[in-house]
């Protein structure tokens, strides 16, 4: 899958990709699994289709 | 000659508004439980009208991640929305359509598997002019994606 990162805003990382758009969530206290940098965001966004159901 | 009624051809007629949005790409929240507009489902709005609300949504929000919405309106706005699913993964749920279960989580709803037939019918009365935007993310922050199908629908009519 290709990404690229389209914009940053203060709550996600967003990620256009061939299956079009990926919003990412930013760490914080009360996100504790989101993305941390925009390299973290994008390894996030590369697989969060690995266990969904499809 | 007495008008006894007004099928649209008369030049006091008034057209009513469609618009309708499809869902052309798939979109992905992930790791997060924060609102966000949706990318295609963002209605101007007239003032002083009342619109149906007709959408059907392709949900995917897989028991690790869930799935929750609301809607922003124009200020002074009022509404209501059903919702409804083929699925019992998605609870059916009448509710304010500015207000859900509270303004900050929307509507939350806890899955048991990931894929279900989203319905929402409603209707929203305005007073100011201004936009309606429906906004969804994950119910519980995981890194498996909650999404909403290409495909899904939204159609507002005035009535």
């Amino acid at each position: 899958m290709n990404i690229e990162l389209r914009e940053e805003t203060e709550f996600h990382y967003i990620f256009d990709s061939d299956y079009g758009k990926i919003s990412v969530g930013k760490y914080s206290e009360e996100n504790p699994t989101g993305a941390q940098t925009l390299e973290d965001a994008a390894n996030i966004a590369l697989h969060c289709f690995d266990s969904a159901e499809e | 000659m007495k008008q006894i009624a007004n099928f649209g051809g008369s030049s006091t007629s008034t057209a009513k508004e469609t618009i309708s949005k499809v869902k052309t790409t798939r979109e992905t929240v992930t790791s997060s439980t924060t609102l966000q507009d949706d990318e295609d489902f963002t209605f101007e709005l007239k003032a002083n009208t009342t619109y149906s609300i007709n959408s059907n949504l392709f949900v995917s929000g897989s028991s690790a991640c869930g799935f929750k919405w609301l809607f922003t309106v124009p200020s002074g706005a009022n509404g209501r929305i059903n919702a409804t699913s083929n699925s019992s993964n998605y609870v059916s749920i009448d509710t304010d359509i500015a207000t859900g279960f509270s303004p900050i989580d929307g509507v939350g709803l806890t899955t048991t598997a990931a894929n279900g037939n989203y319905r929402l019918l409603g209707f929203i009365t305005t007073t100011n002019a201004g936009t309606l935007t429906f906004q969804w993310a994950q119910k519980q922050s995981s890194a498996t994606a909650a999404y909403i199908e290409r495909g899904s629908t939204m159609i507002l009519t005035e009535v």
